[in-house]
């Protein structure tokens, strides 16, 4: 696979294959989309950073020492460019996080259901089955939120894992700790959010 | 008591869970998993919890689409570079190789440019500016203070910039809400109708695209102005904490109130055309014309009073307007202030 990675960086330098570099992409923009988000917690935001991340990878490609490592390299990019984002997010976007789009809307009901999860939504989850509820946009919401709502190095540990299926190995080297750290924090994080959702998991 | 394998088994769940360990080792914890009920009620409950993380993240905007879109931005950014001259940075167009939008950009883009100007003589105050539209519709955002006025605009598949920070351009799905607005948004939808949010806090969610088959969007509060094009023949639909509205080809306006905790209302205004709308709770859809008067839901304990939707209606800047909605007011207001 890394090889492979290796081949594709190859023919964008060498041959100017955009479709090489195409690959690349349609192969590492749910990683890098699982980065962003895991740091800033915005799926608009992470959308538009990882796009640009990209532009800047296939500027830069040449620079990459090794080229195997493709993937390591743009988590780096990628991560950077979240950073800037957020910098520059605290100079011009104003709106407060809580209602930046991603939030969950106060459903039907009016302010209650920010974050916690009424009765309602208990009674509607009873015999269904975990699909069925996936069907409940709203309840997916909650959980949204609610992984939105952890700490950065915890939202980003669960990001990669649950939304990129990355191994611990690689976790790991994204977010440069060993194996065994990650293992803890990953541990801590789910522990957090089962707290979260206490309500519906059981 | 539990067994020694009873703890190793709990200390490796999660590994085994997210496939970290050998086949040797998933092969004795899922033997042992078949025999000892309590272990499997805990590795069940964890599985559990795992696959609803994975789902929650079904929606995500990465993928094979985003890949796609990608490489239309691209290529569009490297046809540019290599076009790039004089041109000013605010407003570089790269057209995307999508050439069947392309038209419908240029026009997109002309109004928006009519809408720019109207915003940039009004600008006098700083303001928050999501830049913000589902992934097939078209519109802009303005915003800006005295010193500095700046506009965005997003046009799908390109960025946005409002003062130089990015924007984006957003999926069905996505959610838009303004906290004390300075401007009106204008959303303009591929079709050609246009929804415009007076400036009030306005939450507001598109649930599905044109495209798909017809527009449904969810108004939480706030005040709406709709433009529907009258060639549209797929629904349009707005949700409302206290109904549906469902129209063809018209133009009305929508505001919901929110008073007192819970309690929420919903105004009808209908200029034009025909507009159906279902209560909750209610089986039949109520067709109302421009005969109507203001409507309210539910009937019973009106919102605190606010000058009534229609008299804003006809405070609507015709400047501020794209030109196929000036051409629909019945009685256009010329000039301003």
């Amino acid at each position: 696979m890394v090889n492979e990675d290796r081949e594709l960086v190859r023919r964008v330098i060498v041959e100017d294959d955009r479709d090489a570099f195409g690959k690349l992409v349609k192969k590492y923009n749910r990683m890098a989309g699982a980065i962003s988000y895991g740091i800033c917690g915005d799926f608009q935001a992470a959308e538009d950073v990882v796009q640009e991340a990209f532009l800047k990878a296939y500027d830069s490609l040449s620079m990459l020492k090794d080229p195997a490592r493709f993937k390591y390299w743009l988590a780096g990019i990628v991560r950077s460019k979240t950073i800037d984002y957020i910098r520059q997010r605290k100079n011009y976007w104003s709106l407060p996080s809580n209602t930046a789009s991603g939030s969950v809307f106060a459903s039907g009901g009016g302010a209650a259901s920010r974050g916690a999860v009424s009765e309602t939504d208990l009674a509607a989850l009873s015999g269904e089955s975990v699909e069925d509820l996936f069907v409940r946009e709203e309840f997916r919401g909650k959980i949204l939120e609610a992984i939105r709502g952890l700490p950065e190095k915890y939202r980003l540990v669960i990001t990669l894992k649950h939304m990129e299926g990355l191994s611990y190995k690689e976790i790991a080297e994204i977010t440069e700790t060993s194996v065994s750290a990650l293992e803890s924090r990953l541990f801590r994080a789910r522990e957090a959010l089962r707290k979260k959702l206490d309500h519906i998991l059981k | 008591m539990k067994s020694r394998t009873c703890q190793v088994v709990h200390q490796n769940l999660w590994r085994y869970i997210d496939r970290e360990l050998s086949a040797k080792q998933v092969s004795e914890i899922s033997s042992h998993l078949k025999a000892c009920e309590s272990c499997k009620e805990l590795y069940e409950t964890q599985a559990r919890e795992a696959s609803l993380y994975r789902l929650s993240f079904v929606d995500s905007p990465f993928g094979d689409q985003f890949a796609e879109s990608f490489e239309g931005r691209l290529l569009a950014e490297l046809d540019a570079r290599e076009q790039h001259d004089a041109a000013p940075d605010v407003f570089t167009f790269n057209p995307p190789v999508h050439h069947r939008r392309v038209a419908v950009m240029v026009s997109v883009a002309a109004m928006a440019l009519i809408v720019v100007v109207g915003l940039l003589w009004r600008a006098n105050s700083p303001v928050v500016a999501p830049v913000a539209l589902p992934e097939m519709a078209q519109g802009l955002v303005g915003s800006g203070d005295a010193d500095e006025p700046s506009v965005g605009r997003f046009l799908y598949g390109l960025e946005a910039k409002v003062n130089g920070a990015r924007g984006s351009a957003l999926r069905p799905g996505d959610k838009y809400s303004f906290v004390n607005p300075a401007e009106k948004v204008e959303m303009e939808l591929h079709d050609g109708s246009s929804l415009t949010f007076e400036p009030r806090d306005w939450r507001f969610e598109i649930l599905r695209d044109s495209r798909e088959g017809g527009f449904f969007g969810r108004l939480d509060v706030g005040s709406l102005h709709c433009y529907v094009e009258p060639r549209n023949e797929n629904p349009f639909e707005i949700v409302t904490p206290n109904g549906s509205l469902r129209v063809i080809g018209t133009r009305f306006s929508l505001a919901v109130e929110r008073g007192e905790g819970a309690a929420v209302w919903t105004k009808l205004d209908v200029y034009s055309g025909r507009v159906q709308f279902r209560e909750n709770g209610e089986d039949d859809w109520i067709v109302f014309d421009s005969s109507s008067a203001s409507l309210v839901f539910p009937e019973m304990g009106k919102p605190p009073s606010r000058e009534p939707l229609s008299e804003r209606a006809e405070a609507l800047r015709v400047d501020d307007v794209p030109a196929d909605l000036r051409n629909t007011l019945d009685n256009p207001v010329s000039g301003e202030d």
